[in-house]
């Protein structure tokens, strides 16, 4: 059976993939393609992945890559330095339907090949040119690899692993984007042909066929002007969605999960950005006021906050970084504790130093009630004054404050903190010059009706300061980011999550990690970090929807039952 | 008036989300009458965020916006018996039939191509589906990414020793619609000559796996298969981190490479060694070669390393954001992206033409149609329903 391409005559001057691989497929659907070689300078594809990679003998002759793309056509070697190399060039065009090349238009110029050549050849010959960046503009003369073009065209910058560097394809990825799109050009053109008669001139720009082919990203710059992120496998509104290892070397599936209300449902928007610093003091796991010494873990945050890159809006601390003990009555400080007038001093210098707010966490005795701890986290405005506190509600039991205490103290009375938290009662918020800040600390997180405060109080980003450094391993860190990406997702907001020992991480409102801390490590996280508003479902409706919906699921479950049995 | 390649090309566009909106806008974009016709809740690409400051609004999406220039756009029920008759009418209007639905769809509809054949024996239908028409996995589901694993391209991206990593975003539904664009011609172009129509069966694993490169050919050659690659640091055609982002510095090809020019061009004296004066010397001292390329390269600023190494023709590339994408002189010179005004979304730059036409060029003749936009005019005006009928339509959801 004739292919649709039946009588269309094609002369490729094409190398390595862009053109052949196209011609390829006009070839496979039935057009003659008659693929010119040079007699002089062998076509390095056809050195590529030589059969059982035997170079003995005519090697040219055993390209699996080569004879893969250039079935179906006829090929022709030519010498095109000689004037009669050229007129045996000049004879197939004028018997043509289609002439395509991808080299350099340098090259092209230099044979008198352009399409006003061509055209005094054969009037109506569709002539096509395939190179990296265009046949005409300041960079049309430079040469160029799928790499390249790949990275001009964008699309190399969004893919990477989370926190890692773009990442190319391991093939000539574009060679083919642009190919698929040099086919469709060229049925393009011989349509036109077919109801005018008229040829032309295609001029395929390897770059923009790629770039057409990213408008998720293009269209979000710009529209939105935001730059986009690199965060692996992640998808913007599926989840989960990846590709996970399975038994054996080597064996990966992939899952992806949609729900089909996601798509629907509303996630606020973006009323302005903030450039955060995220500050991970850092040192072994366990490295807390006790038993390192205050002093310690003080210094520790005050040597990372060292390396924040300024212009910075917002420096958000951990949890319980900054742990005072009671001024000594006798005057002498010693050196591995932290008092508070000195605290204040050093954050107040960093604040001004930064020009920018800064969060960081206390932890200390209640001055005013010697039986109780406080923990909070204060807002230092960039003059230094101090605008904003907020206590933590939620406390933990066990770890702050002991439930039925008097009985506990009997079976377990070492294992117990001595005092109990004062839980805080004001909303979930800070009010500072940057914006209001939502503030879920620590284990709040865990608990969805605090970030929902934050956010009917009107809290444009969450802020999970947290500590963990106790912990050995890394399951409750693990949690804690597991619980930020829940809340950004429910809430709509982007949750930023520091602790000193880690993990610190960047959520953006949909729940994906753009950046996360390992363990240990002194660090700071820089990010731009979005300032959002609106209502989600989640955050208008709470958990009862869930509630509803999970009985009446079990219900159902029930009822089936019953019914089989 | 420009001429237009596909002028009198008529698209009757049954297609939502991006593979088969990606075909039609091509088709449009290049002159072909394209007429999408959507369910009355609209495409669901309508819901597909970005959005315009990130507010969600079925004329809010920004790929969505992209992805239907030059179209016209009906709603229309098709589980619905007037709905089924409306469309028979249009099928008998057109030249094509894009869709992209489940393959189950449109026979249950009872618009399969024998059935749409008998309306119009010329009629291009032209099917996009995740495994094709037929097969065991016909009737399964796919998102993007388990397109890229299923046809082979997954496997072999990423690092050696992580995951394999996907290219952001939804490159093999833009394959898919691509491929299918080119063989909706083929079968016009077929049309055209001998009056007979066909059906295109599109396979988005098909398309990804088209363009593997050696990935066939090395396992069909010698049972090889490809890997992710362990990465060298001393190759050459590696991508590197500059002061300012990232670049690719590759000089170029291998035999091609005289190595004292591109040691001269680097300005690096400690390269001119015999430790790395060969290909094979270079391969043996990687290691050392790639800590020097990866010490200078960092200090450098990627595009004045980008445009030097062009006046010598090493062919350096450049990675670019999204923000210097858009900046691009050679995109500028080109006029690549062009401001295109939409009733809700204003006037946005888009991505324009993927490659030029000297005779017929790309054009954005109108922005991206609002749900139901030519209901009146199609409905109504050309297939003769009168205003009450159309009310009564849209009344039972027809449209």
């Amino acid at each position: 059976m004739p292919g649709p391409l039946e009588g269309v005559r094609i002369i490729e001057m094409g190398q390595l993939i862009a053109i052949p691989f196209a011609m390829k497929m006009l070839a496979d659907m039935g057009a003659q393609v008659i693929r010119l070689e040079s007699v002089a300078r062998l076509e390095s594809y056809r050195s590529d992945s030589v059969y059982q990679n035997d170079i003995s003998g005519e090697f040219w002759n055993k390209g699996a890559n080569f004879y893969e793309q250039n079935r179906n056509k006829l090929g022709v070697t030519l010498d095109l330095s000689k004037p009669e190399g050229l007129q045996i060039l000049r004879n197939l065009v004028s018997i043509a339907d289609v002439f395509s090349e991808n080299f350099t238009p340098r090259v092209i110029k230099n044979f008198g090949l352009e399409y006003g050549d061509l055209r005094k050849i054969k009037p109506d010959i569709i002539m096509v040119s395939s190179t990296g960046y265009g046949f005409y503009g300041p960079w049309s003369n430079f040469g160029a690899t799928g790499p390249a073009t790949e990275g001009a065209a964008g699309l190399a910058y969004q893919t990477g692993y989370l926190g890692g560097g773009p990442v190319m394809a391991e093939i000539p990825y574009t060679d083919y984007t642009s190919g698929e799109h040099t086919v469709f050009a060229v049925m393009a053109a011989l349509m036109h042909r077919l109801r005018t008669g008229q040829g032309q001139f295609v001029d395929i720009s390897q770059t923009q066929a790629t770039s057409s082919t990213i408008p998720e990203v293009l269209m979000d710059f710009s529209a939105n002007g935001r730059s986009g992120q690199r965060f692996g496998n992640q998808d913007t509104v599926m989840s989960p969605h990846g590709c996970y290892p399975c038994r054996g070397d080597d064996r990966w599936i992939t899952i992806a999960v949609a729900t089909v209300l996601a798509a629907m449902a509303p996630t606020g928007q973006v009323v302005d950005e903030l450039d955060m610093a995220l500050v991970q003091g850092g040192g072994p796991q366990r490295t807390r006021a006790t038993p390192t010494g205050a002093a310690t873990v003080f210094a520790n945050q005050l040597a990372a906050n060292s390396h924040v890159r300024t212009p910075v809006d917002l420096v958000v601390w951990p949890e319980n970084v900054v742990n005072p003990v009671p001024l000594p009555e006798s005057g002498w400080r010693h050196e591995d504790r932290l008092y508070a007038d000195d605290a204040a001093e050093a954050l107040t210098a960093e604040a001004i130093r930064l020009d920018a707010v800064l969060v960081p966490g206390w932890f200390h005795r209640d001055p005013e009630d010697p039986t109780a701890n406080l923990n909070y986290q204060t807002a230092i405005e960039p003059d230094g004054t101090v605008v904003d506190r907020y206590d933590k509600v939620r406390t933990v039991p066990f770890g702050e404050y002991v439930p039925l205490r008097s009985l506990v103290e009997l079976v377990a009375a070492d294992m117990l903190p001595a005092r109990d938290l004062r839980p805080g009662t004001g909303p979930a918020v800070l009010d500072t010059s940057v914006g209001r800040l939502g503030v879920s600390i620590s284990w709040e997180v865990f608990f969805d009706h605090r970030t929902r405060d934050a956010v009917h109080n009107g809290a444009e980003v969450i802020l999970n300061p947290t500590n963990g450094a106790s912990y050995w391993l890394t399951q409750v860190q693990t949690q804690q980011v597991a619980a930020s990406r829940l809340r950004a997702l429910e809430t709509g907001r982007w949750v930023v999550q520091v602790a000193p020992t880690g993990f610190s991480a960047v959520v953006d409102h949909r729940g994906r990690v753009l950046q996360r801390t390992a363990v240990s490590e002194q660090a700071v996280l820089h990010h731009r970090v979005e300032r959002r508003q609106g209502l989600t479902w989640a955050a208008t409706s709470g958990t009862w929807p869930m509630a509803v919906l999970s009985l009446l699921a079990a219900a159902g479950a029930w009822v089936a039952d019953r019914r089989r049995s | 008036m420009t001429e237009r390649a596909l002028e009198g090309v008529k698209v009757l566009d049954l297609t939502h989300h991006i593979s088969g909106p990606y075909c039609s806008k091509l088709l449009a974009d290049f002159g072909a009458d394209v007429l999408k016709v959507e369910r009355p809740g609209g495409d669901p690409a309508r819901r597909m965020a970005p959005f315009l400051h990130d507010e969600a609004g079925p004329e809010k999406s920004l790929v969505f916006a992209y992805l239907n220039t030059n179209k016209q756009s009906v709603t229309l029920d098709l589980k619905s018996e007037k709905g089924i008759q409306i469309l028979k009418s249009l099928v008998e209007q057109s030249d094509v039939l894009v869709e992209n639905f489940a393959p189950k769809a449109m026979p249950s509809f009872g618009l399969d191509f024998e059935a749409l054949q008998e309306i119009n024996p010329g009629l291009v239908m032209t099917s996009i589906s995740n495994f094709g028409q037929t097969g065991p996995y016909r009737d399964y589901k796919a998102a993007d990414i388990v397109e890229y694993a299923m046809g082979g391209l997954l496997y072999i991206s990423g690092a050696y020793d992580r995951e394999p990593l996907k290219h952001s975003f939804n490159q093999a539904q833009f394959k898919a619609g691509t491929d299918a664009a080119s063989a909706t011609l083929m079968a016009v172009y077929h049309q055209r000559l001998t009056g007979e129509g066909q059906r295109v069966d599109v396979s988005i694993q098909e398309a990804v796996a088209t363009g593997l490169r050696d990935v066939v050919n090395n396992f069909t050659y010698s049972g090889a298969v490809r890997r992710r690659q362990p990465n060298h640091s001393g190759d050459l055609s590696r991508l590197r981190a500059s002061a300012d982002g990232h670049l690719i510095p590759n000089p170029g090809i291998g035999a091609g490479l005289n190595w004292n020019t591109l040691v001269e061009f680097l300005d690096l004296p400690e390269l001119d060694d015999e430790k790395f004066d060969t290909p094979s010397a270079r391969l043996v001292n990687a290691e050392e070669l790639g800590r020097i390329l990866d010490k200078y390269f960092i200090k450098q600023n990627k595009y004045e390393r980008f445009y030097a190494a062009h006046e010598k023709r090493f062919i350096f590339g450049v990675v670019q954001s999204p923000k210097e994408v858009m900046a691009d002189p050679q995109f500028e010179a080109r006029n690549y992206f062009v401001d295109i005004d939409h009733p809700e979304l204003g006037t946005l730059k888009y991505p324009g033409a993927p490659f030029e036409m000297s005779s017929t060029p790309w054009e954005a003749r109108t922005a991206a149609p609002v749900l139901g936009q030519h209901n009146q005019e199609v409905i109504g005006a050309r297939l003769g329903h009168t205003p009450d009928q159309l009310a009564q339509m849209r009344a039972m959801g027809v449209i």
